[in-house]
């Protein structure tokens, strides 16, 4: 009996933890990078101020980590050391997870002062008043350091919320080797899409199928893959039209009506031929691998310069060649990607707003395009940057600033993005298109109607 | 004449007397599984429900009291319910049938003491204990159109590539055979000890009585492994009725919506289209059938023991 009331006695105690364990305070961040202390050239410290910790929730980047690390010490000294008493806490997630963490976070009332959020999602999070609205402590020549896609993305219902922390632009990438292999001869100017236009004999051409089994062993074009997110495959789309009208603009001004933009004619006679380009002509495989170009599986792609990064990394040996990215009439490159967000929950938002403006200023710039290499938000910066200057990046960035326009903007971009994704899959496995487009923008704009309140 | 008094004993207190001293321990051993149940399990479904009257998503918080709207949105308003029910229910369909055959043929191979029979059980049970993520993962590359190593197999015999994930036709079966792969082990430990329970006296009467391996088969071990057999088949229900990584990880519910089951509605409408509410309402219904399927299934097979 002794023996019972021991083991009973050792599971009240497992009973009792259990509950502690679930009233516990959230787990740690994953990552806190501890900020250096270059005491020898440490200026003398103002006034001894209560030291401030903000807490960022952001992308888990080893290149970034280094990137902020460097920053954060800078942010430091500056003004004689006025922030010296600021240090931040860096709640890293990988990119899958981030949107789920800022989720969680909110809905469990965890105190967050800084988020990192993806250009298109700082509508949804100002009109959830996840962000700060810092319009008014923001000079016109403080907001003339960044490119007007940047003020677009970070702005919502004419207030701004959210200060970019890079850029985006697409290339049309090809294997060099391959391309010469075929016969090619190309410049830099963008081919066009449709059965009449200049790209379809290209990629036509460049893919190859040496057995004739039918499935290509090298296709002659893809989009980098392997998901089909709009921010590359509806580009196809919104070429057909020109700027001002509903399939060049996308979506509504009000960012919630989509019937009427999505689904026009000019759009499905885009997204029909986006759809032979697999299933009939066969120059676009229907499941890429990641990293097809690179790794030889087509012979051009649609993507960032970022691509760069990991041809560097990965693939040094290859040859690669640039041209400006395809198009129907209107030419068009994709822009946006992270913004820096003060959390509406912040205690400390004066510091949070002085890191915020470090980090986005020029000065704050160079410490991310030391490591990422990534196109800046920052029109001055960009313009001294010698990578930008010289084939092949400087496609990029005249591309950017000829023809760059924000993905679409709508409060609702998670899900629209989400529906989008659904779209193409259908798209791709050979659905009907107009059947599709008019489904699609229905639904889409079901999702976004919550919006409208 | 002397009078003797007898002090009266003293009367039990409740904790001392035997019976109630041997559920009070009994309560404690049970203490952690409850807390587990109650912490993990039915706080969250009365929350759950809760949830499902208001319109409520994660960033937005509780907006308004809709009462049962979300109920009827899902019951009349939203095709994708009806479209996740059918593909869920053809998954279950295609899944529990396969399953259950294949485990009873795995563990009356698997059963016999034979040398190595120990390897062969373990091998039938590794891919229960992988991780599912890495098993869609490392699936998915396997069954790629262009490069996977199963179209590769067929182009050998001269069949030609199919698409298994990207064909609307193909996908859900594409799936229902990775997950059988990976959940068949499972059910063939249950009934390999199933087997094993069963005495071996009545298979050697049977063999001088005359009966052949067929009639064994279904006229001793069948009946006998009733229990089991209930067992694999009414957990082999309800999992696949809440089937998920597999979805998640390869096909998103797509092509079309061809794969899109209603577990993983679900989490879109929790995660992605920012309907915590309407997600709970879901997931409510969703128990609701389940709890009737597996009422049904109980009562269908049960029968007195031998």
């Amino acid at each position: 009996m002794t023996r019972l009331w021991t083991f009973a006695g050792i599971g009240a105690v497992i009973g009792t933890i259990m509950l502690a364990a679930c009233g516990s305070a959230p787990a740690a961040p994953t990552q806190a990078p501890a900020a250096p202390n270059p005491a020898a050239t440490k200026p003398p410290a103002p006034a001894a101020k209560t030291p401030v910790t903000l807490r960022f929730l952001k992308i888990a980047d080893e290149l970034e980590a280094k990137a902020f690390t460097e920053m954060l010490a800078a942010f430091q000294k500056i003004d004689g050391g006025k922030w010296s008493y600021v240090n931040i806490e860096f709640d890293a997630k990988p990119f899958a997870e981030l949107f789920p963490a800022i989720q969680k976070s909110v809905a469990t009332g965890q105190v967050t002062d800084l988020i990192q959020s993806d250009g298109p999602n700082v509508k949804n999070f100002a009109y959830n008043k996840l962000l700060r609205d810092v319009t008014d402590n923001y000079t016109p020549a403080e907001m003339a350091q960044w490119s007007p896609q940047s003020i677009v993305e970070g702005t919502y219902k004419g207030r701004f919320y959210g200060p970019p922390q890079n850029q985006s632009c697409q290339a049309l990438w090809y294997n060099q080797e391959m391309v010469d292999a075929a016969g090619l001869k190309l410049d830099t100017k963008g081919l066009t899409y449709g059965p009449n236009g200049t790209g379809l004999p290209i990629w036509q051409k460049l893919t190859v199928d040496k057995n004739g089994d039918g499935t290509p062993e090298v296709y002659g074009f893809q989009n980098s893959g392997p998901n089909w997110s709009d921010y590359l495959n509806r580009i196809i789309a919104r070429t057909n039209g020109k700027p001002g009208d509903p399939t060049y603009e996308g979506v509504s001004p009000d960012g919630l009506k989509f019937k009427g933009f999505f689904d026009t004619d000019k759009a499905n006679e885009a997204f029909q031929f986006d759809q032979d380009l697999f299933t009939k002509y066969k120059v676009r495989s229907t499941q890429p691998p990641a990293n097809a170009m690179l790794a030889g599986f087509s012979a051009m792609a649609v993507s960032q310069d970022l691509l760069l990064g990991t041809l560097k990394n990965q693939f040094p040996n290859f040859k690669i060649g640039a041209m400006e990215p395809p198009y129907w009439v209107t030419p068009m490159c994709h822009t946006g990607s992270w913004h820096y967000g003060i959390s509406s929950s912040t205690k400390s938002f004066d510091e949070a707003l002085a890191f915020v403006k470090y980090a986005s200023s020029d000065e704050g710039a160079a410490f991310i395009w030391k490591y990422k290499n990534q196109l800046p938000a920052n029109v001055k910066f960009t313009a001294t940057l010698q990578e930008y200057k010289s084939y092949p990046r400087n496609i990029t960035v005249d591309n950017f600033t000829k023809y760059g326009k924000p993905r679409i903007e709508t409060p609702a971009y998670t899900e629209y993005s989400a529906l989008f994704n659904e779209f193409y899959g259908a798209l791709v496995s050979g659905g009907n298109v107009t059947d599709l487009t008019k489904q699609y923008a229905q639904r889409m704009e079901d999702v976004a109607a919550k919006y409208a309140r | 004449m002397a009078i003797t008094t007898v002090a009266r004993p003293k009367p039990l207190r409740w904790w001392q007397k035997h019976r109630n001293r041997v559920m009070l321990i009994g309560l404690l051993f049970v203490l952690p599984a409850l807390v587990n149940f109650m912490v993990f399990r039915y706080i969250p479904i009365i929350g759950s429900a809760w949830y499902s009257l208001w319109d409520y998503s994660l960033l937005g918080g509780f907006r308004e009291f809709v009462g049962i709207d979300n109920y009827v949105r899902a019951l009349t308003r939203d095709s994708s319910v009806l479209n996740g029910f059918l593909v869920t229910l053809s998954f279950v369909v295609l899944k529990v049938p396969l399953q259950v055959t294949l485990a009873l043929l795995l563990a009356a191979f698997a059963s016999q003491e034979r040398r190595g029979m120990g390897v062969i059980r373990a091998l039938i049970f590794i891919p229960v204990v992988t991780s599912f993520i890495v098993v869609a993962i490392v699936w998915g590359m396997l069954l790629n159109r262009d490069i996977g190593l199963a179209n590769s197999i067929l182009q050998t015999f001269g069949l030609p590539r199919q698409s298994f994930l990207t064909s609307q036709t193909n996908a859900l079966p594409s799936i229902v055979a990775i997950a059988l792969w990976k959940d068949v082990g499972y059910s063939v430990i249950i009934l390999v000890a199933g087997l094993k329970g069963i005495p071996v006296m009545f298979y050697e009467a049977a063999t001088i009585d005359g009966a052949n391996s067929w009639q064994r088969f279904t006229r001793i071990t069948i009946p006998l492994l009733r229990r089991a057999l209930t067992f694999v088949i009414v957990t082999t229900t309800l999992f696949s009725f809440q089937v998920f990584i597999p979805i998640y990880a390869l096909t998103s519910g797509g092509p079309g919506q061809a794969t899109n089951v209603i577990v993983h509605y679900v989490y879109q409408q929790a995660f992605v289209y920012s309907d915590m509410g309407y997600a709970s309402a879901l997931s409510i219904l969703l128990m609701a059938i389940l709890f009737v399927v597996s009422a049904v299934q109980l009562r269908l097979l049960r029968r007195g023991d031998w």
